[in-house]
């Protein structure tokens, strides 16, 4: 299920790219044929790469493509669940430690407001303007909480395992 | 705990966990988790979060996907099969012949970007498969892949050299013109080595057989007709990179652009198609980009420890001879680099090493293509080698990562020969820029 | 002993930097080792928005840094960071902090970060390296410019330049090739040695932007030192300030020789009539950002009062 969810949140995601190529031809047409560029090509593909950066991270854990070197285990193939364990330790501790920084810093950048009322979320002080590091702070909360609950969900499956072979 | 003490513990654990199978992803940050919660407490975490943010929001990180799109769409096209059916009639009797077209192209795709990541991805996806199929030694064949694409920071445009230039504020224009000559240096030592290894054993990179490769002229120079468009596409990425069309990210873009219209017009394009490519490119900036966020916070971290007071006073208590600080530096290069990629490095040593290194009078532009150079080395060794997790993320599940490992000790012994006569002659370095701007 | 972990802006090999040191140094020796600053280059912790949030997390103590960093955080940094044209030169402008006021503005919005801004430290107005004849505002029109963050990005396009958003880092690789007409970047002295004037034959002052730089530490922290110590802290930060006048100046002086008989660079200044349609956008930007917060309004409206104390109002 939630390997599922990872997975077409990757396949979504991916579509980001595409987004960007049109938005960079767009960009360097505007510029050459009108003199044009625009304000908000960089930003925004900064964004929609962050989009596929972040969300590869837990399609990868679902697709089990994360890079590991596997010489030990492939020679010692007893080492192989004492290697998983381990991995899921320091993906747990990773993973939890860089989720809970990112959602303090989402949290502040996002929970903002001016004397008015008016919502008012951290910016980029550039031309744009726009809500880059916001979004991003909170893009990077969204896919690192993703990636750990898969990392957990491993996790308890090997735990399951491994009362059901002392059994 | 002192810092010296935390220095080698995290040397230590670094490569424990790497050795036990741990995915690289997580290696890293989890020891800076670790430290940063047990030195500082739990506000420290902020700089996990807070480095992994700043390193995202750079405009120069979208050529990786966009360079990975366009040969993407080249491989699974058929342009690339054609491309490397022409070469291999055209290259005739030549052993080894393949090995040293590819190399060539990889210095020309070299002269486009100014990262590794993509033109790996770009020769795993195209030439690598294609060498396999020409029964090309698997060993030579990935280490010229693994060796060759990482000559797209040797040869200029080059984001290491810009960001050196930036840190040791000298004109990166100078940089640029001073890797050229060791950067082809390099690439003549790969041509060199593919030549020898496959004239004394022709089954590591064996020619076309006599009875497909004759043909009338004509009919060889058909072969390219198919290629000519998407080949006009790659030339289109280099001109409009040096002729100032448009900037390297925004060029990997209009490159992915134009091959997506040269397999259209070759009939070969669908929309299955190009879901694939853009599924490639995320698994391979998945792969790859969550290996330097951890990285990343680990130096945050250790800065913050006194890593950077630590390290120069190492440095100042090893001797007062010029030339045994300057092997001293750079063997601190090339023994990070075995550990972390070189944003990290240039973040950890540079500090330090440049203001010790224009008093002792050494001439900075020429340390920034030693350092260049050392990273060379850094991209290929074992644990931590960025071509070698390219080549994988491009290749998946075909090849093994510790094969790929395996590979590139010639390489890397070929990488520590230029190093040396770089060392030993700076004037290989700064005499174009000399030339150029007096 | 009080330890201050400061990150500052630039990397270990700036002059900036390594005045920081000598002051550390000095202040060390002064105060008989009561002050230890540790300084760490641009970077070396976080990122150079995100130096105020590591102090409020207690990992840093202090900064020596510029406010337009944080102008995305909030316009009133952004105002405070950049004077863009208003004023002739840092020298004139950097005495509305003692003479205008700005001072005490300056620390009241610091104060807010739970910072105390100790002294604002000189910088030299930048200057725009360009490879076309840049002579006035008009000639900015269609210039296909780097932009900078902030206010100066603001101005540029009010002068119709057309400016493409790209990293200090491109930004050469693009002047180099042709993307880039002219950039914006740093002192003379910066641009000479990154090599910007290899390709760009003119550098021109037209006093687009002028940034502040400041140090600043943990309000915590300097509550803690005796008024002794923060006194001798002060002191030291504005000695290096004077320190930095004579440095950069001579530095820029010394780089402008070398790029006038090396190079054959052509320095270009706006005349007064430029410098005066100049200050005409900086009001125009000035009355958009102050409309960000009263805190910005509250700087904007100093700085108006004290360019006409000055006689500077147009
Ligand atoms: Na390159
Ligand atoms: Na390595």
């Amino acid at each position: 299920m939630l390997d599922r969810l990872a997975i077409w949140l990757g396949r979504t995601t991916a579509w980001c790219f595409a987004a960007i190529v049109l938005i960079m031809v767009y960009e360097v047409v505007a510029r050459y044929a009108f003199n044009a560029p625009t304000t908000w090509a960089h930003e925004t593909s900064i964004l929609l790469a962050s989009f596929g950066f972040i969300f590869g991270g837990a399609f990868c854990m679902a697709e089990g493509t994360h890079m590991r070197i596997t010489l030990l285990v492939e020679q010692r193939p007893r080492f192989a669940r004492f290697s998983d364990a381990l991995s899921l330790i320091a993906g747990i501790i990773y993973l939890g430690g860089l989720s809970y920084a990112a959602w303090r810093m989402a949290e502040r950048a996002i929970w903002r407001f001016s004397l008015n009322g008016a919502w008012d979320p951290e910016r980029s002080g550039s031309t744009l303007n726009s809500p880059l590091p916001s979004y991003l702070k909170a893009l990077l909360f969204l896919g690192s909480a993703l990636f750990l609950l898969l990392v957990l969900k491993q996790a308890a499956a090997l735990l399951q395992r491994r009362s059901r072979s002392v059994d | 705990m002192d810092i010296g003490t935390v220095t080698f513990l995290i040397i230590g654990t670094m490569a424990t966990l790497l050795i036990l199978g741990v995915p690289l992803a997580f290696v890293s940050g989890a020891i800076a988790v670790v430290l940063a919660v047990s030195q500082f407490g739990l506000n420290a975490l902020f700089i996990v979060g807070s480095r992994t943010v700043d390193f995202l929001d750079s405009f120069a990180l979208i050529a990786v996907p966009m360079f990975v799109l366009m040969a993407s769409i080249m491989e699974r096209s058929g342009v690339a099969k054609d491309l490397y059916h022409a070469f291999h009639v055209w290259a005739g009797s030549v052993r080894g012949g393949i090995g040293v077209v590819t190399t060539g192209v990889a210095v020309l795709l070299g002269a486009t970007t100014g990262i590794i990541g993509g033109e790996i991805v770009l020769l795993g996806l195209i030439a690598l498969p294609q060498m396999l199929k020409l029964s090309y030694d698997r060993k030579l064949a990935i280490g010229t892949i693994t060796a060759g694409g990482s000559l797209g920071t040797m040869i200029p445009p080059s984001i290491i050299l810009i960001f050196y230039g930036l840190t040791a504020e000298v004109s990166i224009s100078h940089l640029f013109l001073a890797t050229l000559v060791p950067g082809l240096m390099l690439a003549s030592f790969y041509v060199a080595y593919i030549l020898i290894r496959c004239g004394l054993n022709p089954d590591l990179g064996p020619p076309l057989p006599p009875e497909e490769r004759d043909m009338p002229l004509l009919e060889k120079l058909s072969l390219f007709k198919g290629v000519a468009l998407p080949m006009a596409v790659a030339g289109g990425v280099l001109v409009s990179i040096y002729a100032g069309f448009a900037s390297i990210t925004e060029s990997a873009a209009l490159g992915a652009f134009g091959a997506a219209i040269a397999a259209w017009v070759r009939n070969e394009f669908s929309f299955a198609m190009l879901n694939d490519v853009l599924i490639q490119a995320l698994r391979t900036c998945g792969m790859v980009f969550w290996l330097v966020f951890g990285t990343n916070a680990l130096i945050g971290v250790y800065n913050l420890m006194g890593g950077i007071t630590f390290a120069s006073n190492m440095l100042a208590g090893v001797s007062q001879e010029p030339a045994i600080i300057l092997a001293v530096m750079i063997g601190v290069f090339v023994l990070l680099g075995f550990f972390i990629d070189w944003i990290g490095i240039l973040f950890l040593t540079m500090p330090i090493f440049l203001p010790v290194l224009t008093q002792l009078g050494y001439d900075p532009i020429w340390f920034g293509i030693v350092f260049n150079l050392s990273m060379q080395i850094a991209y290929l060794t074992p644990p931590f080698g960025p071509a070698c997790f390219y080549l994988k993320g491009a290749a998946g599940n075909t090849l093994e990562l510790s094969e790929i490992f395996a590979a590139q000790w010639p390489f890397i012994g070929l990488q520590i020969l230029a190093l040396i006569i770089v060392v030993m002659w700076p004037g290989l370095s700064l005499w174009l820029p000399q030339l150029v701007y007096g | 002993a009080e330890t201050f972990k400061m990150q500052t802006f630039l990397g270990a090999n700036a002059s900036t930097t390594k005045a920081f040191e000598g002051m550390a140094a000095q202040l060390a020796e002064d105060t008989d080792g009561a002050i230890q600053i540790e300084v760490l280059p641009g970077r070396a912790v976080v990122g150079a928005a995100e130096t105020i949030e590591a102090i409020r997390n207690g990992l840093l103590d202090g900064q020596y840094t510029a406010p337009t960093y944080f102008a995305g955080k909030d316009p009133a940094m952004g105002v405070l960071g950049d004077t863009i044209g208003a004023y002739p030169d840092s020298e004139t402008r950097d005495r509305w902090f003692t003479e205008g006021g700005g001072l005490e503005l300056a620390r009241a919005l610091y104060d807010k970060y739970d910072l105390h801004m100790i002294c604002p430290v000189y910088w030299p107005s930048e200057q725009i390296p360009s490879k076309v004849e840049i002579n006035g505002v008009a000639d900015l029109e269609g210039l296909k410019m780097r932009a900078p963050g902030g206010l100066a990005s603001d101005l540029l396009s009010r002068a119709g330049a057309s400016l493409v958003t790209m990293g200090v880092g491109e930004s050469v690789t693009a002047m180099e090739t042709g993307v880039l007409d002219a950039t914006d970047l740093a002192n003379v002295a910066l641009n000479v040695a990154l090599g910007m004037h290899n390709q760009a034959k003119y550098s021109v002052l037209a006093r687009h932007s002028m940034a502040t730089t400041e140090m600043s530490v943990s309000k915590a922290k300097w509550d803690g030192l005796s008024a002794e110590n923060q006194a001798k802290f002060e002191a030291a930060c504005y000695a290096m300030s004077e320190g930095l006048k004579t440095t950069l100046s001579d530095e820029d002086a010394a780089a402008e020789a070398q790029a006038k008989d090396e190079m054959g660079v052509t320095f270009l200044v706006f005349g007064d009539d430029d410098a005066a349609a100049f200050r005409g956008l900086t009001k125009e930007v000035w009355a958009d950002w102050g409309a960000k917060s009263p805190d910005a309004q509250a700087i904007v409206d100093s700085h108006t009062a004290f360019l006409s104390s000055l006689g500077l109002s147009n």
